[in-house]
């Protein structure tokens, strides 16, 4: 048998039973990592159709976004947890986003002629040349794309930071303390049983 | 092709289960991406089967916008204590 039909089905069967397994698995924390293995599985497949720089691109990003949820908590996420206005404003923007990215690409393949690729570059440059030529308009939408989400992530971690901030100087504050303590004087203390050896000194 | 056909529906029916069954949103995100990863798959196959390089773009495409999608629940979604 050939390497590349032994790797094409072991990577395939990788893929569809680590996929099944993040499917059916009841485990959060082990979904995940079933669901990141099987992305790299499925970029393997890539690098043996060819595609080097969408499997560098796929293990690079789609693995890496998984870390980044590992890292952040984000698998705890509520199970029924409302979405609030913001989050619903900022799905809009983003189902907006994809609408035009999706419009840019049609646009894209109508305003440049098709040309078939040239066959003297390795794979990795005749994607560069596609896309700074014929692709140009949604190459540059997928980076403002990119763009908006490293502003929102940005403005995000850095509201959360300054709530954070905020309780805990609320928490230390002096008037919180004096607060306090003027709560605690005028608590009546409890009846605890009397100590013998206290009250023969008395 | 007809072998990476039926690998990329499989997968990409696996991905569709997954997000029907699983009751945590982003595990149902992560496995929408496991069915948009069969259809980067499928691009880059039949881009081939063309000898055009439209489907790797299309596939590239792809995988970036799945990746903001999980970028922007992980950055929206309420933050939780990190992994210990």
């Amino acid at each position: 048998m050939n390497f590349d039909l032994i790797a094409a089905i072991f990577f395939g069967a990788l893929a569809l039973g680590l996929g099944g397994f993040a499917a059916l698995c009841k485990s959060e924390f082990s979904a995940i990592c079933a669901a990141s293995a099987a992305i790299v599985a499925t970029s393997g497949l890539h690098f043996l159709l060819g595609a080097e720089f969408v499997g560098a691109v796929q293990i690079l990003l789609g693995a890496g976004v998984f870390v980044v949820a590992l890292c952040t908590g984000q698998w705890r996420a509520a199970r029924q947890a409302k979405p609030s206005k913001t989050t619903l404003i900022a799905a809009l923007c983003a189902a907006t986003l994809l609408v035009c990215l999706l419009l840019g690409g049609l646009l894209a393949s109508t305003l440049a002629p098709s040309e078939p690729a040239p066959s003297d570059f390795d794979n990795i440059t005749i994607v560069g040349i596609s896309l700074f030529t014929e692709y140009l308009l949604l190459f540059e939408l997928l980076s403002v794309a990119l763009l908006l989400l490293c502003i929102v992530v940005c403005a995000r971690h850095g509201k959360n930071s300054r709530a954070k901030m905020d309780a805990n100087s609320q928490e230390i504050s002096p008037a919180n303390l004096s607060e306090n303590l003027g709560e605690n004087s005028q608590i009546s203390p409890p009846n605890l049983p009397r100590d013998p050896a206290a009250k023969e000194f008395a | 092709m007809i072998a990476y056909f039926c690998f990329c529906a499989l997968l990409f029916c696996v991905g569709i289960l997954g997000a029907v069954l699983q009751t945590n949103a982003l595990l149902r995100l992560l496995c929408v991406q496991i069915s948009i990863s069969a259809c980067a798959v499928l691009a880059v196959c039949v881009g081939r089967y063309f000898t055009h390089i439209d489907g790797e773009v299309f596939a590239l495409c792809l995988i970036i916008i799945s990746v903001c999608q999980v970028a922007l629940f992980c950055a929206l979604a309420r933050p939780r204590r990190p992994l210990e």
